[in-house]
């Protein structure tokens, strides 16, 4: 989701939000910091906490009870995009309110923890919410350049799940077409008369046979083309270099005979449809991968949260 | 040749369910999510077999409680970290496990006896259930802030720490229970806000000023945690008296302000309240007539050479802490001897006990003889009655003809007698005897018999609620506390330093300094110059616990449980 001027009022309220919090904190626990006496009802709790804790005073679990709703509300983000037609607000304004409530967590966990890790349960607690909360920035900074970035590298973007089934497509074009050059296939036909055998190009002076540029494109897509299409991570493959791909179907065209330069092109059109397929794919982990580590994080967060809460509370009132 | 997407579709029809395939990457997806979702779940039941309660730990435990770092059960008396006994699922859990959470954990049965039951959460529920929103609210937060106190904690403390349950806030008043008829006992509730765990692997701090400040500085929170208890002790009077409690002490005891009031403030040099004795109405009531003002005079005898000193009299006792009770025959007869014939300068007459002295007088004869006898070497009997009667008469010459005016003399008006309104210079120059009464309260008898003198009731402390010595203050000059001594002509007048003298150098620290001065100094010199320097600076410990215990003294349960069956407690 790109950043823009509707985020604004979010960006305001999270804001407004945190500094009331933070007045709220100060007054209860740090009151001398505070410039103004402030003073917040009784049941707020005593200052200074009886137990030496933030935590696990009143306003310390207030804070952390906010936090938690906004954790369950963020963890329904993912049933909200399943159930697009509900009537419950665009799909936009709930990952706005996603974004913008989960940053508001920081504050809030902040406050909770008085700025303090505290022990193992607590620690480990920390940690699982880091990774969330990081891996949630790095997917909110990646959607801001990554479509854009995708835009201009890729000019026939396809949908991302039909990739598998559209390189398995590529493959068997190019098998049809071997079939269609292989000599076996057809009545036989005199051998090349120039030594363009080896899958090299060569520039030649004389008009080209059809016959032989036929066992030159045979010979280029056997151990060229196909291996490429087929190969798993093409942009290994001399091939899923762009420049010099251009080059070798260039030079490819030099050896062939103009009538036969249409299946050329063809077969530099399958490579180029893979290479581009290949860059998708990459950028397409770049944007979609940090989900790998967010979602099930996130839901790791929900049960430590709780299994947190019922210790601290079992604890608290002992 | 470019192609447009639509000729890709157009080609790569026939896959137009791709959406209903698992994508490897929502497989991925998914498989992590399922994993870590299920871990988590599993690790937090499964956390009864495999985890250690340190877990839960919020901070390491200081030193002192470091035996209990995985028994948490022995402070957090109900509390339960195992999801699967909460979920009532445990039972299952040991069969597929094979083994009993309880004999690993070896949970004490007083503390599972204390678990809430789903019948208490319901009944709680359902107490709060019928209120409107707006008290429910309120309901749920005093629940929560009763739920919340340490009582429950203060339980397993005190479980170990035996009898600490209980804050007198003026410990040494227990003490003084006899002459107390209110004492201010307050429960100790909330070990752990003065002494808070899981702070740090170190031992355990003492208390701070700031724990006293929570209570202290707040008087509405005072006045709500007071709790005077009743004893059937006497009050001191009204004026302040001088008693020994069986110790063997003297001690002063203030009138105590009934009811018992105890003032808020917020630290020794700001708004502490001054001590007992400084009320101005207080006199010093011991029995004696002394006047220091005029023991300070120039024309005072001098003593070894010397003009007299505070130290002439006032004499440490063997460990330095406290001064000697004032004696007189240690401190006073050098000067105020007791020889009341010039002839004969070894016979004295006996101090102490009134009656002793009227024996002697009326055996004066034999008390002659035996001089002439033992100082005179005066055998022969008619000599000897000779020099008795020779003193006798001249006894007689001065004034005392008989026994009675010999008693007068002694006893009250001294030897020449004493002229209302004339100028002593000196006691034993204007009166050779100057009588029991110059010093004492002397009351003559109804009937017959010796004269009833007072006892001089001298205190021998006079701050009987802190533990102060003089040994600390050992650098320091007697003036420098005790200042008003050489202007005082009654003995009534207190001569003790006031609270706000003592927080010239009990107090913060001014300036750069950081640590409190320490007392090294020995040459006189360096002592009073350090005296000035903690004058100066202050620094020195002013902290509650300096002069106050917090917590009550171990027979103070059983004054609460007298008073409760006495049904005298007061709110």
């Amino acid at each position: 989701m790109i950043l823009d001027r509707r985020h604004l009022p979010w960006a305001f309220l999270v804001l407004f939000a945190t500094a009331v919090a933070a007045l709220f904190y100060l007054a209860n626990f740090h009151p001398k910091l505070l410039p103004i006496p402030f003073a917040l009802p009784p049941l707020l709790g005593p200052i200074p906490p009886v137990r030496n804790t933030v935590g696990g005073t009143p306003l310390g679990l207030i804070f952390g009870t906010l936090a938690f709703m906004i954790f369950l509300f963020a963890s329904a983000m993912g049933a909200r995009k399943k159930r697009r037609l509900w009537r419950i607000g665009s799909v936009q304004t709930w990952l706005r309110a996603h974004i913008w409530l989960s940053i508001l967590t920081i504050p809030l966990i902040l406050f909770h923890s008085g700025f303090a890790l505290g022990g193992p349960m607590t620690s480990t607690l920390a940690a699982v919410y880091a990774i969330v909360m990081a891996s949630g920035f790095f997917g909110l900074a990646m959607q801001q350049f990554m479509p854009r970035v995708m835009t201009e590298s890729l000019p026939r973007e396809v949908v991302f799940e039909q990739i598998p089934h559209i390189r398995t497509l590529l493959v068997d074009f190019a098998e049809k077409l071997k079939k269609q050059l292989d000599p076996a296939e057809k009545p036989a036909a005199k051998p090349p008369a120039t030594a363009a055998s080896e899958g090299a190009v060569a520039v030649i002076e004389a008009p080209l046979a059809v016959e032989d540029s036929q066992s030159v494109i045979l010979d280029f897509l056997s151990r060229e083309c196909l291996p490429y299409l087929k190969k798993g991570r093409g942009e290994q493959h001399r091939l899923g270099d762009q420049k010099l791909s251009d080059d070798i179907f260039r030079l490819l065209k030099l050896n062939t005979a103009e009538d036969l330069h249409g299946k050329v092109d063809e077969m530099q059109s399958w490579c180029d449809d893979r290479r581009l397929m290949d860059l998708q794919m990459r950028l397409h982990h770049w944007l979609h991968g940090w989900l790998i580590f967010h979602v099930p994080f996130s839901v790791a967060l929900l049960v430590l949260t709780l299994w947190h809460a019922w210790i601290a509370m079992t604890y608290l009132q002992s | 040749m470019r192609r447009t997407a639509k000729q890709i579709a157009e080609k790569y029809k026939g896959n137009l369910d791709y959406f209903r395939k698992p994508h490897y990457l929502r497989r991925l997806r998914g498989w992590c999510f399922a994993l870590v979702a299920l871990g988590s779940i599993l690790a937090a039941l499964g956390f009864r077999y495999y985890g250690r309660q340190e877990f839960f730990n919020t901070g390491p435990l200081s030193s002192n409680h470091a035996q209990f770092a995985n028994r948490c059960e022995v402070c957090h008396d109900q509390a339960e970290p195992d999801l699967l006994k909460v979920l009532h699922l445990d039972a299952l859990g040991e069969r597929v496990h094979g083994f009993s959470s309880a004999s690993l954990k070896e949970l004490p049965g007083e503390a599972m006896r204390h678990l809430p039951t789903a019948g208490d959460v319901r009944a709680g529920a359902a107490a709060l259930a019928h209120l409107e929103p707006g008290k429910r609210v309120e309901g749920i937060a005093r629940k929560f802030l009763e739920d919340t106190t340490l009582s429950k904690m203060d339980r397993a403390c005190i479980t170990c720490h035996e009898a600490q349950r209980l804050h007198q806030p003026q410990s040494a008043a227990l003490g003084l229970r006899p002459v107390s008829r209110e004492l201010s006992l307050v429960h100790a509730a909330g070990c752990a806000s003065c002494h808070p765990e899981h702070t740090g692997p170190a031992a355990m701090k003492l208390p701070t000023s700031a724990s006293c400040q929570s209570c202290h500085a707040s008087a509405p929170e005072l006045k709500q945690n007071l709790l005077l208890v009743k004893t059937d002790g006497d009050a001191p009077a009204s004026a302040g008296e001088i008693r020994d409690l069986g110790d063997g002490v003297r001690r002063f005891l203030p009138p105590r302000q009934v009811p018992h009031q105890p003032a808020s403030f917020l630290s020794f040099e700001q708004g502490h309240p001054r001590f007992g004795y400084e009320s101005p109405h207080l006199r010093d009531p011991g029995a004696i007539r002394f006047n220091h003002w005029r023991h300070g005079q120039s024309d005072i005898p001098k003593v070894d050479g010397r003009a007299l000193d505070c130290a002439d009299c006032h004499k440490p006792g063997s460990d330095g802490a406290f001064y000697q009770p004032i004696n007189f025959e240690q401190h006073c007869v050098k000067c105020h001897s007791l020889h009341f014939d010039p002839d004969v300068p070894t016979l004295a007459i006996p101090h102490g006990d009134p009656e002793k002295v009227r024996a002697y007088l009326r055996s004066l004869a034999s008390q002659y003889a035996d001089y002439a006898l033992n100082n005179r070497n005066i055998t022969d009997r008619a000599e000897l009655k000779l020099f008795v009667n020779t003193q006798l008469e001249k006894l007689q010459a001065r004034g005392m003809n008989t026994v009675k005016e010999l008693e007068q003399r002694v006893f009250f008006t001294g030897d020449p007698p004493e002229v209302p309104g004339r100028v002593l210079t000196r006691s034993n120059k204007a009166q050779f005897f100057a009588g029991c009464a110059k010093c004492h309260e002397v009351e003559r008898a109804e009937i017959a018999g010796a004269p009833t003198i007072q006892p001089t009731n001298l205190a021998d402390r006079w701050l009987t609620r802190g533990p102060f010595t003089h040994l600390p203050h050992a650098h320091l000059a007697c003036l420098d506390c005790h200042g008003a001594a050489p202007g005082s002509k009654a003995t009534s007048d207190i001569l003790l330093p006031a609270q706000s003298s003592c927080t010239e150098c009990h107090r913060s620290l001014d300036g750069d300094r950081v640590e409190p001065l320490k007392i090294v100094a020995t040459a006189e010199g360096a002592r009073a110059e350090l005296a000035a320097k903690q004058r100066r600076e202050g620094g020195i410990a002013a902290d509650c616990q300096s002069c106050h215990r917090y917590h009550a003294p171990t027979d103070a349960d059983l004054v609460l449980e007298l008073a409760a069956q006495a049904k005298s407690l007061s709110p």
